[in-house]
């Protein structure tokens, strides 16, 4: 049977959705993760949001109007990048570090490879890894839950500071944190990272929504997953090592909104299986041996390498198995056509 | 009646002939254009100092290398040359090397193994394969001055930018109460200097691609 | 044995990992530009880069054992090694020609530039200048990172070539096509391997 290919621009679409429709699921899904938060801390994140908002923005759309010449108002995927930054950052952090984030997300890993749809690695991972590595001490400095921070200017120095679980589990030591108290994000880490009821409920909204797929999320919680249960850096138990690998640092957080990116991640749905398991055994592996808290975005850009190579061994299995990308059908039909 | 030609002006040629040195160095710039030698400039460039000792050092090797490529009567195997290339290369080594470790101390020991490795530098190679081909001392004796300038200008200014923003000094003088960001300091950040370098040259090659075109209607 | 093993191991996983030739020290980059264009050459090439900066680590090694205490060590040290990269460009030539006889004006071509290029002496000189600093480095770890640094080039190699595939095409901003792109691809992946190392520097 004939399936027709329907020929579209990059990110490849499957549904009737339109980039527009995506980018705004994921908007709405951000937006949820921005509660808790306010309610730990107040309203510092909702200022990092603005700024990160407005720089992603203008500067993106300078930008095309440098490359193309002509540019549109609603084009919106760089608020999603703005969205994603201050999620990934202490709430406690500089508005000028979000800032230098944005501008390296924008400036050099998505307008030179062309813009929307054609980034080989996913941005926000990519400007996060930079501050991570010039400003460690700031992007690894988290305050403790339920603590008014000052909208503006830098914290005072009355705020504490708390160990996080993932420098818990990289000192060898297992994490305190109580479950319901991972569950509702009243736990030190990145702003967007805490909590877990929230993160699942963005997760089962674009799900529903199609805007993201299992494989890929599953994918990467099912290889971090498996690894720490073989190799647990806690000494209670595997099930303790599962548990804590998968709620510390951005892993969940990351699972759901950096590793499905439509543009930097596979197409195939064999592939995409392939692609969340390696990102989740390469976190592990970073995490064991690495020198960085938080080790999701340096195992995600490094996976975003291998996304064509991986596109083409889904292709490669689909030899023996129907399911996969409907075949073109390029024979000449008598009195017709071609179809392909 | 046909027209008299006018006879260019001095500044006319001076204008032009600038602009061809402009050319040669933007249109065939050894490291922006050819995408050879980034070891040093992404790596090594991390001070202006650096930068400055590397250049003299690859001037100091590969003049004196194209020269004799030219001078010498006789056609080379390339894999003669390149065996050859290496060995006068690792002799003119020594000099450069005297001249960094007096006049840049405290550089060479942090330039490392990148003082050494110039003498398998891929420009050197490259362009010796044109002197046996030419074999005019003269004129590779200029290509070796224009590749050396083309290479010294990335380099210094690469080593300057870095310098600048990695550690806030010039020079080695701090620049008031400016504080560095290491991240420059790193190969990653060299290579996408260096490539936003030769984005704008690749550029400034269009642009006078287009010039051309314009000149000639 | 079991300790020579180990060494060498050790040795060629931090070679490949933590002081990868092309995302830590960019050495040998102009040379991986040239090679990515196709799969074929980027193979015979990594292959052969890697057979010869291990045999060359070998004989790098002897050679150090006699030039590592003179005075005017740092001067003639260039020499030295590429006396001994000839030496094996000159065996594995020999050896080409009896193995690969149909083949060989192509593979000896290929092989030229494996031997001469900055990455194979690199893997030689940084041995050599870490056994001038510490202590003195045994045969093991000087093979184990020669040969990991062969790894380290075709791993970077592999890395790069899909990338830059796409890097030619009209939808990259024109000023950015092929060489500006590729290079920025490489600092970004260069990035993520800082995820292992921290934010050390590398010399």
């Amino acid at each position: 049977m004939n399936r027709k290919v329907k020929i579209t621009k990059a990110p490849f679409l499957r549904d009737s959705g339109t980039v527009q429709s995506l980018m705004g699921d994921m908007l709405v899904a951000l937006a949820f993760l921005y509660v808790m938060p306010v309610l730990f801390y107040g309203f510092r994140i909702v200022k990092n949001l603005i700024i990160s908002l407005a720089v992603c923005y203008f500067l993106d759309l300078l930008l095309r109007r440098v490359r193309d010449k002509k540019y549109s108002f609603d084009e919106y995927s760089s608020l999603v990048t703005g969205a994603l930054l201050p999620l990934l950052f202490p709430v406690a952090i500089d508005f000028w570090i979000i800032i230098v984030a944005d501008i390296f997300a924008v400036l050099v890993v998505k307008h030179p490879f062309g813009g929307l749809g054609n980034n080989p690695f996913n941005p926000a991972a990519a400007a996060y890894c930079f501050c991570a590595i010039s400003w460690s001490e700031k992007v690894f400095a988290f305050t403790k839950p339920m603590q008014w921070l000052g909208v503006f200017g830098s914290v005072g120095e009355n705020v504490k500071y708390a160990e996080t679980m993932a420098q818990s589990l990289q000192n060898g030591g297992r994490p305190l944190a109580d479950f319901f108290d991972i569950l509702s994000g009243n736990v030190a880490g990145a702003a967007g990272a805490t909590s877990v009821i929230v993160i699942v409920a963005a997760a089962a909204y674009l799900l529903y929504r199609r805007a993201i797929s299992i494989q890929i999320s599953a994918g990467v919680l099912i290889g971090a997953g498996v690894f720490a249960l073989i190799f647990p850096r806690v000494t209670t138990g595997p099930l303790d090592s599962l548990w804590f690998e998968l709620v510390s640092g951005v892993l969940l957080f990351g699972s759901v909104f950096m590793a499905p990116e439509p543009v930097t991640s596979c197409k195939h749905p064999y592939a995409k299986w392939i692609y969340g398991i390696l990102i989740g055994v390469l976190t592990m592996l970073f995490r064991h041996f690495g020198k960085m808290e938080i080790a999701f975005p340096f195992a995600l850009l490094i996976v975003n390498s291998f996304t064509p190579f991986l596109d083409k061994i889904g292709t490669g299995l689909d030899k023996y198995t129907d399911i996969g990308l409907p075949k073109l059908n390029l024979k000449k039909q008598k009195g017709g056509k071609n179809d392909g | 009646m046909a027209k008299k030609s006018k006879k260019p002006s001095f500044l006319h040629s001076v204008g032009n002939k600038a602009l061809g040195i402009l050319k040669k160095l933007a249109l065939e710039n050894p490291v922006l254009v050819s995408g050879l030698s980034l070891g040093p400039v992404v790596a090594i460039s991390q001070s202006l100092k650096a930068g400055v000792s590397l250049s003299v050092a690859f001037a100091i090797i590969i003049i004196p290398v194209l020269v004799f490529f030219a001078f010498v009567p006789l056609k080379f195997s390339k894999s003669v040359r390149v065996i050859l290339c290496a060995l006068l290369s690792c002799l003119f080594f020594i000099p450069a090397f005297w001249f960094a470790k007096n006049i840049f101390p405290e550089v060479s020991d942090k330039v490392g193994v990148f003082l050494p490795l110039m003498v398998v530098n891929p420009i050197i190679a490259a362009h010796s394969g044109e002197a046996v081909r030419t074999k005019k001392p003269l004129a590779s004796f200029i290509d070796g001055i224009f590749t050396t300038v083309g290479f010294s200008l990335v380099m210094c200014i690469v080593s300057a930018f870095r310098e600048i923003l990695g550690k806030g000094s010039i020079w080695d003088v701090p620049l008031g109460s400016m504080q560095g960001n290491i991240s420059f300091l790193l190969p990653f950040m060299g290579f996408i200097i260096v490539g936003f370098l030769a984005a704008g040259v690749s550029k400034i090659n269009m642009m006078l691609g287009n010039r051309k075109k314009e000149g000639d209607k | 044995m079991m300790q020579f093993i180990f060494d060498f191991f050790v040795a060629a996983v931090a070679a490949v990992f933590i002081e990868n030739t092309i995302f830590t020290r960019a050495l040998g980059t102009s040379r991986m530009l040239s090679v990515v264009k196709s799969p074929r050459t980027m193979f015979k090439f990594s292959i052969l880069l890697t057979c010869i900066t291990t045999a060359s680590g070998f004989f790098a090694w002897a050679a150090n054992l006699i030039i590592r205490k003179w005075s005017f060590r740092l001067y003639i040290e260039p020499l030295t090694f590429v006396l001994v990269l000839i030496l094996v460009y000159v065996i594995a030539s020999v050896v080409l020609y009896f193995v690969f006889p149909n083949t060989y004006r192509k593979m000896s071509e290929i092989l030229l530039l494996a031997v001469f290029n900055c990455a194979s002496l690199g893997a030689i000189l940084l041995p050599a200048h870490n056994s001038v600093i510490s202590a003195e480095i045994g045969l093991s770890s000087w093979l184990g990172f020669s040969f990991g640094t062969g790894v380290a080039f075709f791993m970077a190699t592999v890395l790069v070539f899909e990338g830059t595939r796409k890097l030619r095409a009209p939808h990259i901003p024109a000023p950015f096509r092929g060489l500006p792109a590729t290079l920025i691809y490489i600092g970004i992946l260069s990035l993520a391997f800082y995820g292992l190392i921290g934010h050390e520097l590398p010399f």
